[in-house]
């Protein structure tokens, strides 16, 4: 036995294993017991420090768990901010939070099961068949040689007269397949819509076809004339012609009405190409989902309105995510605490702080004229981190040198704040919770939006098909081959790098390493260790907590805010 | 002992609610949990004890069950609660029996002993350049799958309960018979090894 399982409730007797008693539910902290071995589970101490340094060993050896707690939002909201605080200060501990997330999501890939319209049968008739669990006693010896030769007599009979009937009356199942072939052969894309009301509802919505899948494929035509279904099911080959047998059974399974409604869908979307579109996109997006959400949506029984209410707020939540996960930006300034700034805001806030470079600056941006977009705006937020001092050449100032005043001064954080139309980001930078300085704030968000602008942007250039086919045709045979040993993924990506790199020789996509120095130089440094032991953290005291935030003031309050 | 309020709690679940329909001879209902579960407990299945034709029979165990133990029926909990319940037990219970057989299941991708013929690898080559195409490659789903597998039973399972079931650690300790407070221990430990075997593809 693995050391970490200890004897799971056995399911015997059936009744013990099937019937839920009040489970013993632990509310507090202290080891469970029913598994000792488990609480005992956190790494020792000595490790957290070595991998998150010093700020690590202030929170103890649950700290490690509380980080996956912390990303599954099972911590309490003290615990939470406790751990915002550390993640704000410790790069260490944010790396390692960002790597508990893309190691889950990459448990994303892992492959479903297709299950067949047999295993609900054959589980409703084992069902059944329960029902009539006491069998009839066996019949005496001489009657059961009478009932076997009655039964031999009335098989015959009835088998012939099946068959006669079935010649006679019964439809060739072929013809009824060719009948129905449309509907029956966009089955799987109908089954998840179910009716003509909910796809006209999730048209209005005008969310589907998503921007982010424009390439769709066109749902199969199928012909109109008899004679062109038969010779499209012709040409099928085998593994598709299976399919749609299988298809025709559990259509002919359904309950009357849903076939009906089945067959109007089929109508209105073989005649509008636009619902076509969404109804492609709208099984695309299934996929997507989690089974459990796949499940709710199915379970929607209440309307239209309602089931397109649910798909509305999965989107929005799988937008929140990529746009997170886009962003590539732990938690702690993802989903919880920082916004982003919109395009127009993004760039008045780096014309803002462009304006404010001293001339000699202003002149190093004019000399790098090639460089744009993002690009430019990382450099501009380098710039203006460095003090107003001179710099040679375009390096940004070396952290060694001079103490740099913190960014942004107040004059030029009142600025920022003030073309800032966005009323939500204004009113989240001046919140400033738990004695945070409103400059780490800005700092934060001004992090993030260069992160999710430079990420918009690689977007925005992405290559299409064609040009990473006639980039490949381009490569010398070495690249080409080099390429070629490539798994599928990677060697996309690794030709997009390529074309990134020949388009934008100055583009965002080589930017990181830049913004990654930026995040050390923008958010406030952390404390050392004064002889108590103590953090001296970059924290305002008590009284400055209590004063207005730095970048607010009546002056520059938005317009109708009365806080 | 339940308490009445706790009964009620649950009651708003309509898995619950299909439940009781089940208790009162409604087959229809019964129907509609099958329809409803069936997919994910395959799923959850096929990581615990591999192999489809397993899963699928285990599946259908705990329909049984759960159908033989209708009358029986409490609402005490939320319904998909008990039935992880009941098949983290069925799971536990094959595990020890047969022992952790492995079936070679054979994916789309699998083109025989002798690998992907020249058409197919045409046609896997020219897919590569359609962005449609999902650029997620075998190679990182299999690692991802030896990952998961190099999880010990108790923490596959909370891994898939909270990953695919979206499931909070208090339902996961009640299914598995645990505190949320050790269902927290066993996750950060089941991501620690994750993060361990996924290392390549996570970036530092």
């Amino acid at each position: 036995m693995n050391p970490d399982d200890h004897p799971l409730p056995h399911d015997e007797p059936l009744e013990e294993s099937t019937r839920i008693d009040p489970l013993p539910v632990s509310s507090g902290d202290g080891p469970s017991p029913q598994a000792p071995d488990e609480t005992l589970a956190e790494l020792p101490a000595g490790d957290l420090k070595e991998r998150t340094g010093e700020t690590t060993a202030e929170f103890g050896p649950g700290w490690k768990s509380n980080l996956v707690a912390y990303l599954d939002g099972e911590l309490s909201e003290p615990d939470m901010h406790e751990l915002d605080e550390v993640l704000l200060q410790d790069p260490a501990a944010r790396a390692s939070v960002e790597q508990l997330r893309q190691t889950w999501d990459l448990l994303d890939v892992l492959p479903r099961p297709s299950v067949t319209e047999e295993f609900s049968a054959q589980t409703l008739a084992t069902v059944q068949a329960i029902q009539d669990e006491d069998p009839p006693a066996p019949p005496a010896w001489t009657g059961r040689i009478l009932a076997v030769g009655l039964w031999i007599v009335l098989l015959s009979v009835s088998s012939a007269a099946g068959v006669f009937v079935a010649d006679r009356w019964q439809p060739d199942p072929t013809d009824h397949l060719i009948r129905q072939l449309s509907v029956v052969e966009r089955l799987e894309v109908y089954r998840d819509i179910g009716d003509v009301d909910f796809l006209v509802a999730l048209a209005d919505t005008e969310r589907f076809p998503r921007t982010d899948s424009l390439e769709l494929s066109p749902l199969v035509p199928i012909p109109e004339t008899a004679e062109g279904r038969w010779t499209y099911v012709a040409k099928l080959p085998s593994d598709r012609r299976r399919r749609l047998k299988k298809n025709l059974e559990d259509f002919d399974n359904l309950a009357g009405p849903r076939r009906s409604k089945l067959e109007q869908l089929d109508q209105q979307v073989t005649e509008k190409e636009t619902l076509a579109k969404i109804a492609i996109d709208f099984h695309d997006w299934t996929k997507t989902l989690q089974p459990w959400q796949r499940d709710e949506l199915r379970k929607q029984r209440a309307g239209a309105s309602s089931k397109v209410e649910l798909v509305v707020k999965y989107l929005d939540e799988q937008k929140k995510r990529d746009d997170d996960r886009a962003a590539g930006w732990p938690l702690a300034f993802g989903n919880r605490i920082s916004p982003v700034l919109d395009n127009a805001d993004f760039t008045r806030v780096i014309n803002v702080i462009a304006d404010r470079l001293s001339p000699m600056m202003k002149q190093q941006l004019l000399n790098n004229d090639q460089v744009n977009g993002t690009a430019w705006a990382v450099r501009v937020v380098e710039l203006s981190t460095s003090s107003g001092r001179p710099r040679s050449g375009d390096r940004p100032p070396s952290p060694a040198g001079r103490p740099r005043e913190q960014w942004p001064n107040p004059e030029l954080g009142r600025a920022i704040v003030e073309v800032i139309s966005d009323g939500s980001v204004r009113e989240w930078l001046n919140e400033v919770p738990h004695g945070e300085p409103a400059r780490a704030r800005l700092a934060t968000l001004m992090i993030r939006s260069l992160w999710t602008e430079g990420r918009r942007e690689l977007k925005r250039n992405e290559p299409t098909s064609r040009e990473l086919e006639e980039l490949f045709v381009e490569l010398s045979r070495e690249e080409q081959d080099d390429l070629m040993t490539l798994p599928t993924s990677e060697y996309r990506e690794r030709l997009k790098r390529i074309h990134h790199r020949q388009t934008n020789p100055e583009g965002i996509a080589h930017q990181r390493q830049r913004l990654l120095r930026l995040i050390g130089r923008l958010l406030p440094r952390r404390g050392r260790r004064n002889g108590n032991g103590t953090n001296k953290r970059d924290l305002p005291s008590r009284d400055q907590r209590l004063e207005r935030p730095p970048f607010r003031s009546p002056a520059t309050a938005p317009p109708g805010d009365t806080r | 002992m339940i308490s009445s309020s706790n009964q009620f709690k649950f009651l708003h679940d309509p898995d619950v609610q299909r439940m009781l329909r089940v208790q009162d001879g409604d087959e229809e209902a019964f129907g509609e949990l099958v329809e409803s579960f069936r997919e994910r407990l395959i799923h959850i299945f096929s990581h615990l004890v591999g192999g489809q034709d397993a899963a699928e029979d285990l599946a259908q165990e705990v329909f049984l069950r759960i159908y033989r133990a209708r009358e029986s029926y409490r609402p005490t909990a939320k319904f998909s609660t008990w039935l992880f319940r009941i098949a983290n037990n069925l799971a536990y219970n094959a595990r020890r029996t047969l022992g952790r057989r492995k079936e070679v299941t054979i994916t789309a991708d699998d083109s025989g002993p002798l690998g992907p013929r020249p058409a197919e690898q045409l046609l896997a080559d020219q897919s590569a350049l359609l962005p449609s195409r999902q650029f997620v490659t075998r190679e990182m789903r299999d690692q991802v799958q030896e990952a998961i597998e190099s999880l010990n039973d108790r923490q596959r399972l909370a891994v898939l309960l909270h990953k695919f079931e979206g499931m909070s650690y208090a339902d996961i300790g009640l299914s598995m018979d645990l505190t949320p407070q050790a269902v927290k221990s066993l996750l950060s430990r089941a991501r620690e090894n994750l993060k361990i075997h996924l290392k390549k593809y996570v970036s530092n």
